[in-house]
């Protein structure tokens, strides 16, 4: 039973199916269904075509935009550290901040130098103690080179990107200072220690570190101040590395996209979107994005968008490779990409969703195109078809018009020549159908009247008799309006004309008519053949007679003959004009043989029954 | 000028150790605090190098240095202290030297004063009536640098302040008289509590406005404390004054015939 209660049985699927199956639509349907089915397979194809090729492209576009970005930033956070490096390097070589390091080293004068370190960490003590009274602390912001350092931070866009600038001499005791120096020694520090060299002076750039003193992160560049080729100090520029790759990593193509630096370990340096610290990079993402050379990737692994494909670009930060390894924190620095993915495939999606809608569009469209061809097919199939089915019904006289000027064009002109074909063989076998039932009636006709000739003559009648009766059946059987026979031998006394079948006439028609018979009677007994006219009144032959009207139009005189003598004559008469056939005029001349047989036999019998001359009848 | 600017300057840096011996005890009143600032131990004797940089409004600078040899002669023969300095730099001032002798400030007797110009090949003994001035329109003036007795002031404590983690009394001194020699009308002096160092002092006109603040860092050397680095801000004209003391070395035994118009003639090259 139906689970809708009405107790009908639901069609199971494969019923459903098979019905399917055995559903024939008409050929209108047929030919939409599949221009439909067409379009719709070749329109999949062509959008999963267009989608797979598509998406590959923008992937591999925006990929490369990417790359480019990465690279771009690379490259700007290379020429930033070469400005800044250069910045520091000039400030090194200001003869104020070089003059007031000489200064500040002569001033231990021959102090052996653990005296000098110790008084340096003395006052490094106090003042990172009891930044009270302290004239160290004053004379080193008021001092020549302090000043300098200051109107150089003053005219520098940002004077914030600076959390100090530090100048120290031979001993890392401060000498200049702009900013908050935390402390007077900074001889232990790495980038003194890596900069100073023991006196022989080399540049170092360090890695982002968290000043927890500033709270913030910073980097520092830190040259030696040079006096000849002996280091005699180390400048030192602490930059707030937010500030200070904040600016270079704001590149950006899109709304959601920033460019990280982080190392080849995998900590994120700089991240302008949240703190470094907050990014834990998965090892397959550290391994995508710090290879030797730039490029691009598609990865789940994204620091900001992790589970979600995304697409990062990356190169490699070519200063950070290039400089000695205790420069950048030890490692190689490396900038990728980050952008949301939405915002990274919505191009994909964009063209996903316009490829959907072009797929629907061209599936309406293809369908009313394919409505549209089937139609146009399909009309002059139907006109064919009707055609064809009114041509088998018979009507041979339509004709299908059909210009389509293709194959059922020439099928339909085929048809209409099929059917003129039938028409013409249909009329000819109709025509012999009707001669030959005309003959077949004719040759009955002929077979009864020689058949009721044959039986009026072969009645024992006398010859009067006998000639009256075969008189009235050929009236009956020619259809002839009067008769009469003529007799060429008529007994003594007797008339010629023995027999006779009028209608009433005149008296001068009666006079014209054995007139006319009389001469006709000696035409054919002359000639021993029918006479026939089928206008008396226009027959030449009877110019001399036509005297008067004879009361019949047509007229035929059949001789009676036996053994080629003419014993009489056995007229026709019509009011209408009647023309005989030769078959009709062989018919009654032998009809007129077989009455002269039997008037001869007919006159030999009664010779014979005729007494003797003196014998009595008894 | 520049000459005589060396030479004044000079004068006024001979009293830069001079101090008392004895340490402070707990509860203080305003001239005792002052009295022990004035007693820290500046050693037997010292010698020095010292560096002045002053600095005008305009960024012009002007540099001296000067080397100093002093000794303590407090409590002993009436005398207070014996200095003679001699100019390094500039080099038209090269070669000069000054040499005091101060007597013991209770007794009033005014100090004995030399004066050497090498082009003149000759030392001169000044007449006490010198006016104090600063050296190259300098503010650090003789009298800052010279102990000056306790009871010709009257001492206030006016509050006692932590500046930082350090902690200070911070007492205000005011001639009790007029003193034709004495050009200040009071000083606000922060001492540190624990070693009476005066590490910071606000000068004062007769007229009660601020003229300098002079802000001085001590190093400790053995038992004795000196002073290393000073700065003044002149709050009037915008000079400011810079002297690095460095070089120093004490007690090492200088002799009282040192002393004399010989060693100022000799120059510092043939000294000890």
């Amino acid at each position: 039973m139906s689970p809708d209660g009405a107790g009908r049985p639901t069609p199971r699927p494969a019923a459903r199916f098979r019905r399917l199956l055995a559903w024939h639509p008409r050929l209108k349907a047929r030919i939409g269904l599949f221009i439909l089915l067409a379009g719709l397979i070749s329109g999949a194809v062509m959008l999963g075509f267009i989608y797979v090729i598509g998406t590959g492209t923008l992937k591999s576009t925006i990929g490369r935009s990417f790359q480019e970005l990465a690279s771009t930033t690379a490259s700007n956070v290379d020429t930033l550290f070469a400005h800044h490096i250069e910045e520091a390097r000039l400030l090194a070589s200001a003869h104020s901040v070089l003059s007031l390091v000489e200064e500040s080293n002569a001033f231990y004068g021959t102090d052996p130098p653990e005296d000098v370190l110790r008084r340096i960490a003395e006052i490094d003590e106090r003042w990172r103690n009891a930044q009270g009274v302290d004239a160290f602390s004053l004379e080193i912001r008021g001092n020549r080179a302090t000043a300098y350092l200051q109107d150089f931070a003053a005219q520098t866009p940002d004077p914030t990107l600076f959390q100090s600038i530090l100048v120290t001499n031979a001993y890392g005791a401060l000498v200049a200072a702009v900013g908050d120096p935390r402390g007077y020694a900074y001889g232990e520090t790495a980038w003194w220690r890596q900069s100073f060299h023991g006196g022989q002076g080399q540049l170092f750039v360090g890695g982002v570190e968290h000043d927890p003193e500033r709270g913030a992160d910073v980097l520092v560049i830190a040259t030696p101040i040079f006096q000849g080729k002996r280091a005699v100090g180390v400048l030192s520029m602490i930059h707030s590395a937010d500030l200070l790759l904040r600016g270079v990593t704001s590149a950006k193509i899109g709304k959601t996209d920033h460019t990280m630096i982080v190392t080849q370990d995998g900590r994120v340096v700089f991240c302008p979107a949240a703190p470094a610290d907050r990014h834990t990079l998965s090892p397959d993402l550290i391994a995508t994005v710090t290879k030797a050379d730039k490029g691009w990737a598609a990865t789940t692994h994204d620091a900001h968008f992790t589970g979600r494909e995304a697409l990062n670009g990356h190169a490699p930060i070519p200063m950070t490779q290039t400089l000695g390894r205790e420069n950048f924190g030890g490692r190689g620095w490396y900038v990728f990409t980050s952008q949301n993915p939405a915002e990274s495939y919505a191009p994909v999606y964009t063209l996903l969703r316009w490829t959907a809608v072009a797929g629907l569009a061209g599936t309406i469209v293809f369908s009313l195109l394919g409505l549209l061809i089937a139609r146009r097919i399909v009309r002059p199939i139907q006109a064919l078809q009707t055609g064809a089915e009114l041509i088998g019904q018979g009507n041979l006289n339509h004709r299908i018009e059909i210009t389509t000027g293709d194959e059922i064009e020439e099928l339909a002109r085929q048809f209409n020549k099929m059917a003129h074909k039938l028409k013409l063989f249909y009329i000819g076998l109709e025509e012999n159908v009707k001669e030959k039932n005309w003959k077949l009636e004719h040759q009955n006709k002929e077979l009864s009247i020689l058949y009721s000739i044959a039986a009026t003559l072969n009645q024992a009648l006398p010859l009067k008799d006998l000639l009256d009766e075969t008189l009235k059946k050929m009236l009956d059987v020619m259809e002839a309006d009067g008769g009469m026979i003529w007799m060429a031998q008529p007994p003594q006394g007797s008339s010629p004309i023995t027999a006779t079948k009028l209608p009433a006439l005149s008296s001068g028609q009666m006079s014209s008519l054995i007139e006319l018979i009389h001469y006709i009677s000696l035409a054919v007994k002359e000639n021993s053949e029918v006479w026939a006219a089928e206008n008396l009144a226009v027959d030449g032959r009877l110019d001399h007679l036509r005297s008067s009207d004879p009361g019949f139009i047509s007229l035929a005189g059949i001789p009676l003959t036996s053994r080629d003598h003419v014993l009489g004559i056995l007229f026709l008469l019509y009011r209408d004009i009647r023309a005989l056939t030769s078959r009709e005029e062989k018919l009654l001349g032998s009809v007129g043989s077989q009455i002269g047989v039997t008037i001869e036999h007919a006159a030999q019998a009664l010779e014979t029954r005729a007494p003797v001359p003196g014998s009595r009848e008894p | 000028m520049k000459r005589c600017g060396a030479i004044l300057m000079m004068v006024w840096a001979i009293g830069v150790g001079a101090a008392l011996p004895d340490r402070a005890e707990s509860s203080l009143l305003a001239s005792d605090i002052a009295q022990k600032s004035e007693d820290v131990y500046p050693g037997k004797d010292q010698k020095a190098k010292l560096t002045f940089t002053i600095k005008e409004p305009n960024g012009a600078e002007r540099k001296s240095v000067l080397r100093r040899y002093w000794k303590n002669y407090r409590d002993q023969t009436g005398l207070d202290f014996k200095v003679v300095v001699f100019n390094e730099y500039p080099p038209d001032a090269k070669g000069s030297s000054f040499m005091l002798w101060a007597y013991d400030p209770r007794g009033g007797k005014p100090a004995d004063r030399w004066l050497y110009i090498p082009i003149l090949n000759k030392v001169n003994k000044l007449i006490p009536t010198v006016e104090e001035a600063g050296i190259a329109s300098s503010d650090l003036n003789p009298s800052d640098m010279v102990s000056r007795p306790v009871e010709r002031d009257d001492h206030k404590l006016l509050r006692e302040e932590v500046v930082g983690n350090r902690s200070y009394y911070v007492i205000e001194s005011t001639p009790k008289k007029s003193e034709p020699s004495y050009s200040y009308g009071k000083l606000v002096k922060w001492i540190t509590k624990d070693t009476y160092l005066k590490e910071r002092i606000d000068y004062y006109d007769v007229k009660g406005k601020l003229l300098k603040t002079q802000f001085t860092t001590w190093k400790p050397i053995k038992d004795a404390w000196v002073w290393e680095k000073v700065v003044i801000n002149n709050v009037q004209t915008g000079n400011e004054t810079y002297l690095s003391i460095n070089d120093i070395k004490t007690n090492i035994g200088l002799q009282d015939d040192f002393f004399s118009e010989r060693s100022m003639k000799q120059g510092v090259d043939r000294l000890p």
